[in-house]
């Protein structure tokens, strides 16, 4: 599969994945019936993309509200993430409204988590 | 009780949403939309309205999984919840409650009072440390809700847990915005 497209609804996220344009975005709300469930198809896909990705992965997030489990996911998707970029070169780009502190912190907490990472903090 | 009662009760203890029953996630689906309209007539700071209503979902999703059914069948944990924006001071509670076995109730107990125990960067480094060792962790999260929570609420966690009998208790929690 070179493009996995995932359409956003009332309590999940639209996923885009696009392996040709080394592209990979999450936006909308995450609360999902089973978290681990829904992402798979993601998880499996970028895992499969980093055997062989473009020169530079870029990775917008625009996630506008999570809930506990889908912090833990978003952990292990970060995760991945951070041992492909001791190889690849990988962008990420936070998105968050500037006026909702509460989501540009939760970009914060995983940017201190994840040092090796470069998250830009983007305000729209 | 009459309907008309209730309603002007839950209009002087300036209820603006209430909700009590068995929740599924087609219910928690039903309540995320319906406070977010809530919310949004409301002219307080965004961060603020986010803030409860993180904290009214991730209580009814506590609700959802932890709960003692009240219909065995159904799978649905069941309890009650509503929020509070005191006309007076223009600030938001959130609150919750519902049976929980005993077992349950010292876990939460213990929870709450490590939780209640921490000023606000040790709840940063705690939940950071939850999050990435994933103990207490499974898919539902449990292990990180309650300090989110009180992460994002002003005051420490104002909770009870009343026994009921030998085997359950209630379980309830009142989070300051």
């Amino acid at each position: 599969m070179t493009v996995l497209n995932i359409e956003k609804t009332q309590l999940t996220p639209s996923i885009l994945l696009d392996k040709k344009q080394g592209l990979v975005e999450i936006k909308g709300d995450s609360l999902p019936e089973n978290t681990s469930e829904f992402y798979q198809p993601l998880i499996a896909e970028l895992q499969d993309y980093f055997n062989s990705p473009q020169d530079k992965t870029v990775i917008n997030l625009e996630i506008t509200y999570f809930n506990s489990s889908s912090s833990k996911l978003f952990f292990d998707f970060f995760d991945l993430i951070e041992t492909a970029s001791l190889k690849y070169d990988i962008d990420i780009n936070w998105i968050y409204d500037e006026e909702n502190e509460s989501m540009e912190e939760a970009g914060e907490d995983f940017a201190e988590d994840f040092e090796k990472l470069t998250f830009n903090m983007v305000t729209k | 009780m009459k309907v008309r009662d209730l309603e002007l009760e839950l209009y002087k203890e300036d209820i603006i949403f209430a909700f009590s029953g068995a929740i599924s996630y087609n219910v928690l689906s039903a309540i995320s939309l319906s406070i977010k309209n809530e919310l949004s007539s409301f002219e307080s700071a965004k961060k603020e309205q986010f803030n409860v209503y993180y904290i009214l979902i991730e209580l009814v999703q506590n609700i959802m999984n932890y709960s003692i059914k009240r219909d065995e069948d159904s799978g649905n944990g069941s309890g009650t919840c509503f929020v509070i924006h005191h006309s007076k001071s223009q600030k938001f509670k959130v609150c919750s409650g519902n049976l929980v076995t005993n077992t349950q109730a010292l876990k939460i107990k213990e929870k709450l009072n490590k939780i209640n125990s921490l000023d606000e960067q040790e709840l940063k480094v705690y939940y950071k440390e939850i999050r990435r060792s994933g103990k207490d962790m499974h898919d539902k999260g449990g292990g990180l809700g309650f300090i989110e929570i009180a992460r994002k609420s002003s005051a420490k966690l104002d909770y009870e847990i009343t026994k009921v009998d030998e085997n359950k208790s209630y379980f309830e929690i009142r989070v300051d915005i």
